[in-house]
């Protein structure tokens, strides 16, 4: 069922892959044992001359995935889903901790290091598939530093 | 003769079950003694060179607001650890806190807050200063048992304590600390609620006096230095 869906999506786009971003640095947080919850951080880059509105996010194998932005206002911190997000032109688009991420629920198991999540995404630009590493909490940060933007990804067109 | 204590119980009963729901359902906030409105109201008398020497202290801190020394205590509680064992504010006696309160259905702030404190306590070590220990306790009781809290903990450190217990005995702790949390329902589902929280971690010394307001963003290298700042000054 899901090499079929990917298989769909693979051939459904149309729209030419220099107008979609650049994904870099893409991590998934392994999760503790009993935790239903993760956060996805990605890093984007709109090389285009228009901006690009990111409306949706799911996976084959996560139950739901939001967009979600974290803030810290007053000492209270809060999460709250968006509806869209804007990858400005000739602009980057961070998700990062403390700010945007992709909200991953309902795991029914814990989400293990070196394992892959398929997150994709409708963009104004078309559809990507991100190939999202899970790493544990923590390494991205690392990970970044250690290789510069040779995230694994895949643009589907 | 049991007639009066049955209605007694009954009437309990449904207080509580009327509480859950409105707190997974509606947007209820528990806020109370915010840190801002408490503090600075100590007693007038006290000698201005303590108000000096807290300014010193604080002008050393990178991310965290000192209190003085009158400012709070932990309150009494009677709440749940590891092994459904009944934990009560003895178990700070003695020894320096670090107390978060957070909840595992949070993706962002409270796992990363846990990782850098995991650094932070291999770090103070290290560098042979008293090592606090790191007390998690949920706010969202419903959802994270105590198993669940502790499995949490354990993962990022397992000298870590977490904690759970019953929301009204939390609840009760987290106002008399200053601790907000509230919850804000899912529009998909009542399942999902979320709950924002006070993001801010207490420093509890030996004595229960709560000594310091760690403030986001938790960095492991500022919180070291704040804590080896605060501890030290106190020790």
């Amino acid at each position: 069922m899901r090499k079929l869906l990917l298989t769909i999506l693979l051939l459904s786009g149309s729209v030419s892959a220099s107008d979609l971003p650049i994904v870099v640095d893409p991590v998934v947080n392994a999760t503790p044992p009993g935790a239903t919850v993760t956060a996805g951080y990605v890093t984007f880059i709109n090389e285009s001359d228009k901006t690009i509105s990111i409306t949706d996010a799911f996976s084959p194998t996560i139950a739901k995935v939001e967009i979600h932005l974290s803030t810290v206002k007053d000492d209270v911190a809060k999460m709250e889903k968006q509806d869209s997000v804007q990858i400005p032109s000739g602009g980057t688009l961070k998700f990062e901790h403390g700010g945007y991420h992709f909200m991953l629920m309902g795991l029914t198991e814990p989400l293990k290091e070196n394992a892959t999540v398929d997150i994709i995404l409708t963009t104004s630009a078309g559809d990507i598939l991100i190939e999202m590493p899970v790493k544990k909490i923590g390494q991205a940060k690392a990970m970044h530093k250690a290789m510069e933007h040779t995230g694994s990804t895949k643009v589907v067109h | 003769m049991t007639a009066p204590d049955n209605n007694h119980d009954n009437t309990d009963e449904k207080k509580k079950s009327s509480w859950l729901p409105m707190a997974t359902i509606a947007v209820v906030a528990i806020a109370a003694g915010v840190f801002a409105g408490t503090r600075g109201s100590g007693p007038i008398s006290s000698a201005a060179s303590d108000t000096q020497a807290l300014e010193v202290v604080q002008n050393k801190l990178v991310s965290t607001t000192i209190f003085p020394d009158d400012f709070k205590t932990v309150p009494p509680f009677s709440l749940l650890t590891a092994n459904n064992q009944p934990i009560t504010e003895s178990a700070l006696d003695g020894q320096w806190t670090v107390l978060f309160f957070g909840f595992t259905h949070c993706p962002d702030i409270c796992p990363n807050t846990l990782n850098e404190m995991n650094g932070v306590v291999s770090e103070l070590a290290n560098g042979n200063t008293t090592v606090p220990q790191v007390m998690f306790i949920t706010v969202d009781p419903v959802r994270d048992t105590v198993e669940k809290m502790t499995e949490y903990v354990n993962y990022f450190n397992t000298d870590f304590v977490g904690v759970s217990g019953d929301l009204t005995d939390i609840t009760q702790l987290t106002r008399k600390l200053g601790i907000v949390a509230s919850y804000t329902a899912d529009t998909n589902g009542s399942d999902n609620y979320s709950v924002d929280h006070t993001a801010s971690m207490l420093l509890i010394d030996p004595q229960l006096r709560v000594r310091a307001k760690l403030t986001p963003p938790h960095k492991m290298d500022t919180l070291v230095a704040d804590l080896k700042t605060l501890i030290t000054h106190y020790n």
